[in-house]
């Protein structure tokens, strides 16, 4: 690995930190995956049966 | 036909068996809405960024000469500090270049890559394993141990990624996400593809936030040497499912299994049916002996680990026999359908209908969870039930739609669509969920006829890789009833996996 210890330092601490960014996201992806189901089921009511 | 109560016991009981064939369904759905808050009950706030533990890597390798030097390659390459990296090639008995090749990667990695040969093999991975460990914790340099497959590629920064973790004390063991990555890519692998998202990018977050895990990855696990002291230096040797073993142990000593969704490597799946079938009837019969040995954990509270969990339990019981609920729930609206088709309607209505938003909703999900799975997947992911199921939930969505395009459709096979053939249509639904798998089994024995091989692809989009899948767990259920040997198969690699 590259870099003086303080960068190696500074390169995980970046890594947890975008690692923990991106599970942020894995919310508002559920939420987005609930979304379209609803819309699925709402548009199923409306006009398929 | 009209839906109606059940209007006698017998009623009842079948509308409750089938009902209760859609738990493994809740299972999931509840399984995606736990990995949805994963960042509230992440590992990353009490992992060090900072720590990396001294590790040694153990690639236990029997005829793996394709695939050897290209794994060790990339692994003294990894974005790793190289004096707390050392990688332990033990080779089982090798009858191939394996040896030649763990020999030359000694010389060129003085110091730290050490090959170990066993002269008789052939036991299993377990004891290759020792054999390794045996040699590791001989002396006190290793502060964790990696356990890897010799095909397994780490992504550069994986194994920091898992070794953050081992900061916390309280953590056991780690393991990463196994992506498949088989190159070329081949329809097997996008269907294993999509499976694995679900059961790790998904599941394993949602077992992170319960605080269990149900089984360590067996190409991506790290465990803490404390860890391996504790469970007795070794891996047990008593099942097929050994990796299952170790993750139960380390808990029970009230140790946690974490994953990490970040730390991420690339493996190469098997490219056939049968190839596939081999992996997974050593999985599931390994499974069904872990769950006997273990038995007296599931559902008891307990202050010194969550494998008790009702939640755990609940989806380690219910993927371990889903095709026993799926076949149960089968079997009783075909019989309720004989009985009572008013209650047989809403039954069916009640469990296609949960089927068609879950499957809707979780695929929905987990495609949205990983960009490349997606891109390469989606099609697998769509199809994963089948034609014939996509049919059916195709019927659900839009009846209407659905009942007047088959009154187009079936006059062209002389079939008149009347109240008589939506019966027949409908008696055929409730049965496909149970034959599916049957289907699945003749499948998978098509792969094994060279002139059907080709065709085998269009056979398994029409009755759907779940049901292949299925079909694998009962093939294990009637191995164990009938004592069958535990004999370690080896899935054949060919050492070709994407590097990007």
């Amino acid at each position: 690995m590259s870099g003086t210890p303080a960068d190696q330092g500074h390169k995980h601490l970046d890594l947890l930190t975008h690692d923990q960014r991106r599970e942020r996201s894995v919310l508002w992806r559920l939420v987005l995956a609930g979304v379209v189901t609803t819309a699925i089921g709402i548009a199923r009511q409306w006009w398929w049966v | 036909m009209s839906a109606a109560l059940p209007t006698e016991p017998l009623g009842w009981l079948l509308s409750i068996i089938v009902l209760l064939g859609a738990i493994p369904m809740f299972v999931s759905a509840t399984g995606h809405v736990l990995a949805g808050l994963h960042r509230v009950r992440d590992h990353y706030r009490q992992a060090d960024g900072a720590y990396q533990p001294r590790v040694a890597v153990i690639v236990p390798a029997w005829n793996e000469a394709s695939v050897l030097e290209h794994s060790i390659e990339r692994m003294m390459a990894l974005d790793y500090p190289s004096d707390k990296l050392r990688l332990v090639v033990v080779d089982d008995a090798s009858t191939d270049d394996t040896p030649q090749i763990a020999r030359e990667a000694v010389r060129r990695y003085p110091g730290r890559v050490v090959h170990l040969r066993r002269e008789r093999g052939g036991q299993g991975k377990a004891h290759t394993l020792n054999h390794g460990l045996a040699h590791v914790l001989a002396d006190d340099w290793a502060e964790a141990v990696l356990i890897t497959d010799a095909d397994v590629v780490f992504t550069p920064t994986a194994i920091g990624r898992m070794g953050r973790h081992l900061a916390d004390p309280s953590v056991g063991a780690v393991m990463g996400f196994i992506r498949e990555a088989s190159e070329p890519a081949h329809w097997v692998g996008r269907y294993v593809g999509f499976e694995y998202a679900t059961a790790q990018l998904a599941m394993r977050r949602a077992q992170n936030v319960v605080g269990v895990q149900g089984c360590l990855a067996g190409g991506a696990q790290m465990l803490s040497r404390a860890n391996l002291e504790a469970i007795g230096g070794r891996i047990d040797t008593t099942t097929l499912a050994e990796d299952t073993v170790t993750t139960m142990q380390t808990q029970l000593g009230g140790r946690r299994v974490v994953f990490d969704p970040n730390a991420e490597c690339w493996a190469e799946e098997p490219a056939s049916l049968v190839a596939l079938w081999k992996q997974r009837l050593r999985w599931a019969r390994g499974n069904l002996q872990v769950t006997r040995r273990f038995r007296s954990v599931f559902f008891r509270r307990s202050n010194e680990h969550h494998l008790g969990n009702w939640w755990f339990g609940t989806m380690w019981f219910s993927t371990l026999y889903l095709p026993a609920f799926m076949i149960a729930a089968s079997v009783a609206l075909v019989v309720l359908w004989f009985v009572d088709q008013g209650p047989a309607h809403i039954a069916f209505q009640l469990y296609w209908g949960l089927s068609t938003l879950l499957f809707i909703f979780g695929t929905t999900f987990v495609l949205l969870l990983d960009r490349r799975v997606a891109y390469q997947s989606w099609l697998a992911a769509l199809t994963f039930p089948g034609l014939v199921n996509l049919l059916i939930l195709a019927v659900m969505l839009a009846p209407r739609p659905m009942d007047a395009l088959a009154g187009q459709v079936m006059p062209t096979f002389g079939v008149t669509w009347d109240d008589r053939a939506r019966a027949i249509a409908v008696l055929l639904a409730y049965a496909w969920t149970g034959a599916a798998m049957l289907a699945g089994w003749l499948v998978y024995r098509a792969d094994r006829v060279a002139w059907l091989r080709p065709v085998v692809p269009a056979l398994v989009l029409v009755v759907g890789f779940g049901p292949v899948l299925c079909a694998v767990s009962i093939a294990a259920y009637v191995a164990e009833a009938r004592g069958a040997a535990s004999t370690w198969d080896k899935t054949e690699k060919t050492g070709k996996v994407r590097t990007s």
